[in-house]
């Protein structure tokens, strides 16, 4: 069972306020639903360092939000503009926004797929700010 | 034959006629969000003036809840076929205020009705409110063998892009990015954004540009309550942009980026076109069968 960190999973908030879901550990690359997860690094940490965050409310300012590692335990690590691969298990479709607020370049997140390779070496990882649930 | 969910519609009197195995949800309090006037959303800004060359290669509001609905007519009859008892919302809604205008956040707050209402909040009318949390509530309380039915490893939101024909569209939201970042740099959009600030100054803001008013850190995006200082903010940032032409000039620069990434990756752009004209078909395919 997953253990909410941050906002009463209430019906007042949840369409609000950031929802991050925390696990003891995570397996690397796993999501589960109803989970919008998101991954440090590309081909959903494959290989790489497990820096994970799992999120269920938006969050239009991901500055606040820090990576977790794969035991669970919480970095010092933000994840603004570090997300580079992610999977869609929330049950609707995300709206990913390049800066804080929602506004930039964004594109959807279609419920149930995934992307693991949202890097674009040309601009490096200013990708992602905000996240809308549920759009 | 099967269907990934697109769950972007939740009508209360949808969820309440299904006959269904599905959870109600939880609770009934409606969501405590800034919240528009009741009424259908309107353009804050009209489309046209803020229409890019990209706008065509992305899915129309009625395509995307054409392609919508026909994920849900998928994934219902997989859920049938799997022997699963779970009755999905309709994919129906009303266009929202950013399916009105694409573009409208791109260069940050852009008018004054929206900075005056929500400050640098995301807009929301009561009605994308509502349906976002029952969205939200729906499928956090699927029981866990109906959830993993629709949505696991294998699942009917899984098989339904087989039907639909999936879009690889890596390239173009690539390009999309690129395109602002690049347009962004143009000495013209420098010149507007240093009279920008200069406008910003005459009243009393010290921002670099219209990214840090936005982000600044007085601010909480996500919390329900929107101070008046973050509201008079967002107003002095728009008239600013107005006065200065900020938003027009980077827009036009844009236009131009973009022209020449069309022309330059045509072919790639062509094949674009086709694959969601591909699968529009297939979904309407779907729809009419």
């Amino acid at each position: 069972m997953r253990r909410i960190v941050s906002g009463a999973l209430t019906a007042a908030v949840v369409a609000t306020a950031m929802t991050v879901v925390a696990s003891p550990a995570s397996a690397v690359g796993s999501c589960s639903s109803p989970n919008f997860c998101l991954f440090e690094n590309n081909d959903f940490n494959q290989g790489n360092t497990n820096h994970w965050l799992d999120l269920r409310g938006d969050d239009f300012d991901l500055r606040n939000n820090y990576w977790y590692n794969g035991d669970g335990s919480q970095s010092n690590d933000s994840i603004d503009n570090e997300t580079s691969s992610v999977k869609n298990r929330r049950g609707c479709d995300v709206q990913l926004w390049q800066h804080v607020g929602g506004t930039g370049a964004h594109t959807k997140s279609i419920n149930g797929t995934n992307d693991g390779f949202l890097e674009n070496n040309a601009i490096g990882d200013n990708r992602l700010s905000a996240v809308d649930m549920c759009v | 034959m099967f269907a990934k969910i697109c769950a972007a519609v939740l009508v209360l009197a949808t969820l309440a006629a299904c006959a269904s195995t599905a959870p109600k949800p939880t609770a009934s309090v409606p969501p405590a969000v800034p919240l528009g006037p009741a009424v259908p959303a309107t353009a804050a800004v009209p489309a046209d003036q803020l229409a890019l060359p990209f706008d065509r290669y992305r899915p129309s509001f009625a395509e995307e809840s054409e392609i919508g609905r026909a994920r849900t007519v998928l994934a219902q009859a997989c859920l049938r076929e799997r022997g699963v008892r779970l009755d999905l919302p309709n994919d129906v809604r009303s266009p929202g205020v950013l399916d009105l205008t694409p573009n409208l956040r791109r260069y940050g707050v852009v008018d004054e009705a929206t900075a005056a209402q929500f400050g640098y909040h995301f807009p929301r009318t009561a009605a994308e409110a509502r349906r976002q949390w029952e969205n939200e509530q729906w499928s956090t309380s699927l029981p866990e063998p109906q959830r993993m039915a629709l949505f696991g490893e294998g699942g009917c939101t899984e098989q339904a892009d087989k039907v639909l024909t999936d879009v690889d569209d890596d390239f173009f939201v690539d390009a999309d990015f690129q395109s602002l970042h690049t347009s962004g740099a143009a000495p013209q959009v420098a010149a507007a954004t240093a009279a920008w600030r200069a406008c910003m100054a005459r009243q009393g803001y010290d921002y670099p540009d219209p990214n840090a008013a936005i982000s600044d850190k007085h601010w909480n995006l996500d919390a329900t309550d929107i101070p008046a200082a973050e509201i008079d903010t967002a107003l002095a940032d728009v008239r600013c942009k107005t006065s200065t032409d900020f938003v027009k000039t980077w827009h036009d620069i844009e236009i131009g980026v973009q022209q020449e990434k069309i022309r330059r990756d045509a072919a790639r752009f062509t094949t674009l076109a086709d694959a969601r004209a591909n699968q529009l078909a297939a979904a309407r395919q779907v729809l009419t069968n």
